[in-house]
């Protein structure tokens, strides 16, 4: 079942709450973040490689969701619309700081009982550090496509870009995460992506 | 299938793949299995992008935050002390009533005719016998003749595509080269064949599948080889929109459809970036 489907009710929980909101009951937003909290974080997570920048960028995501509430028409998912608010704001935090991600991963864990995903991930697979490594609009795409499940449209839309580039990022994102997990193996013939 | 034929299919496939597999391909999905069943190449990337999707979506999509991130954002936003029914953007403080607006407008127009009025009632100050220079086009008429209407000027011959891509910078900022307009037209009459009429640019081809131009498959390979070749220099050079309706153009002539049009352009686009530019096979 697609997450559009499965979400249904939740979407109209959302208009309500968005209702509420306007109308002065400022709790009303907490539900909000209570609901899609996960989902925000995550592209955090997985955009900035770090739970502490994570945390802080979905904070501030939520925060500017608050004061622009008022231009949420119903017309997207509340879960697209908040997608497209930190994706776009972790791409400006990732061109602006211009830190490579290597620094973020090799931090030492925050809470050292609870391994971050990213080290635990990396270890074991690569994919999620060949994922951080890729450039922010490259890393966007992939985590918009294969973790957010989203159409091309969405994507244009939350990227604010042509679906023609969003297929060449796509197209690139995809060779430069081939690339560069195929490197470190022992795979013969470089499969051209 | 020829060489060229099946150069043009793996090259497809490779570029469209992505999103077949993405299930976000219109019309080409039957093309793209029918050339998965014959090409061990193809099959092998399309294995390979399959696997790396599943590895991608074996990872957590959504992720629990530290515990009390809900309060966190409440207070942050009490702190903040925002509002969500505050509009977006400030408004201005000042709004002119209607009879300042008016009067400001009264003055425009006033102002602007004395303007005309005088410009017109001055003698020219250019000295005698000296001719005027001709006024700079607009940008619109200084669209490669590819781009614009056929017939709409005697230099319909299509352009270089080694030229379009500096040189269409060039026009549009009017400081083209006399030498701009060369490229596919001499290629052709250096073979002695005629220069085309330029076809549809790639906005006109994605009106749809009304525009399959299978028809004409091939017939001027050596046209296109040298096409490819020169759009390939011309992306090397620094690239431009103009290079990539060029490449569409070419595609186009090669009987794609216009779903195929777009994704061609795209991975060539990518190729060129990093290099990868696969010329056409000699036959």
């Amino acid at each position: 079942m697609k997450r559009a489907e499965m979400d249904k009710p939740a979407e109209s929980a959302d208009l309500d709450a968005v209702r509420r909101c306007l109308a002065g009951e400022r709790d009303a937003f907490a539900e909000l973040v209570q609901r899609h909290q996960r989902v925000v974080y995550g592209v955090a997570l997985r955009m900035l490689g770090s739970r502490d920048e994570a945390d802080d960028a979905a904070q501030e995501a939520f925060v500017r969701a608050y004061s622009r509430l008022s231009t949420f028409r119903g017309d997207a998912e509340m879960r697209v619309w908040l997608v497209r608010i930190i994706t776009r704001l972790c791409i400006d935090l990732l061109r602006a700081r211009r830190r490579r991600p290597e620094v973020l991963l090799d931090d030492q864990p925050s809470e050292p009982a609870q391994p971050s995903w990213e080290v635990d991930v990396a270890e074991r697979h690569g994919i999620a550090r060949a994922i951080v490594e890729l450039p922010p609009r490259y890393k966007a795409v992939i985590i918009l496509r294969h973790l957010q499940h989203m159409s091309y449209s969405d994507m244009a839309r939350t990227l604010d870009l042509p679906v023609a580039t969003v297929k060449t990022h796509l197209l690139r994102a995809r060779r430069m995460l081939r690339q560069r997990l195929s490197s470190g193996s022992a795979e013969g013939e470089e499969v051209v992506l | 299938m020829n060489a060229v034929r099946h150069w043009f299919e793996c090259r497809f496939v490779r570029s469209a793949l992505g999103a077949y597999l993405d299930r976000e391909l219109a019309h080409e999905a039957a093309r793209i299995e029918r050339h998965l069943a014959q090409c061990g190449r193809c099959r092998a990337l399309a294995r390979a992008l399959a696997a790396q999707a599943q590895a991608i979506e074996g990872l957590a999509a959504d992720e629990d935050p530290r515990a009390g991130f809900v309060d966190r954002v409440m207070q942050r936003i009490a702190s903040a002390d925002s509002h969500p029914t505050a509009r977006p953007w400030p408004q201005p403080r000042w709004r002119p009533s209607s009879a300042v607006a008016s009067a400001a407008a009264g003055l425009l127009v006033i102002a602007a005719a004395a303007m005309l009025w005088i410009a017109l009632s001055r003698p020219s100050q250019l000295p005698r016998g000296e001719v005027p220079p001709p006024t700079q086009p607009s940008k619109v008429a200084k669209l490669p003749p590819a781009l614009s209407q056929p017939g709409s000027s005697p230099a319909v011959a299509p352009q270089s595509l080694a030229a379009s891509s500096t040189a269409d910078k060039q026009q549009l900022k009017g400081t083209a080269p006399a030498s701009a307009g060369r490229g596919l037209a001499e290629a052709a009459k250096s073979r002695g064949q005629r220069p085309r009429a330029p076809s549809p640019p790639a906005e006109t081809a994605a009106a749809g599948e009304a525009h399959r131009t299978s028809g004409r498959s091939y017939e001027d390979r050596g046209l296109l080889d040298q096409a490819l070749r020169e759009y390939a220099a011309a992306q090397r050079e620094g690239g431009s929109q103009m290079a990539r309706l060029d490449a569409a153009r070419v595609y186009e002539k090669t009987g794609q459809t216009a779903e195929a049009v777009d994704e061609l352009t795209a991975v060539a686009f990518a190729d060129l970036d990093e290099n990868r530019w696969e010329p056409l096979p000699v036959n």
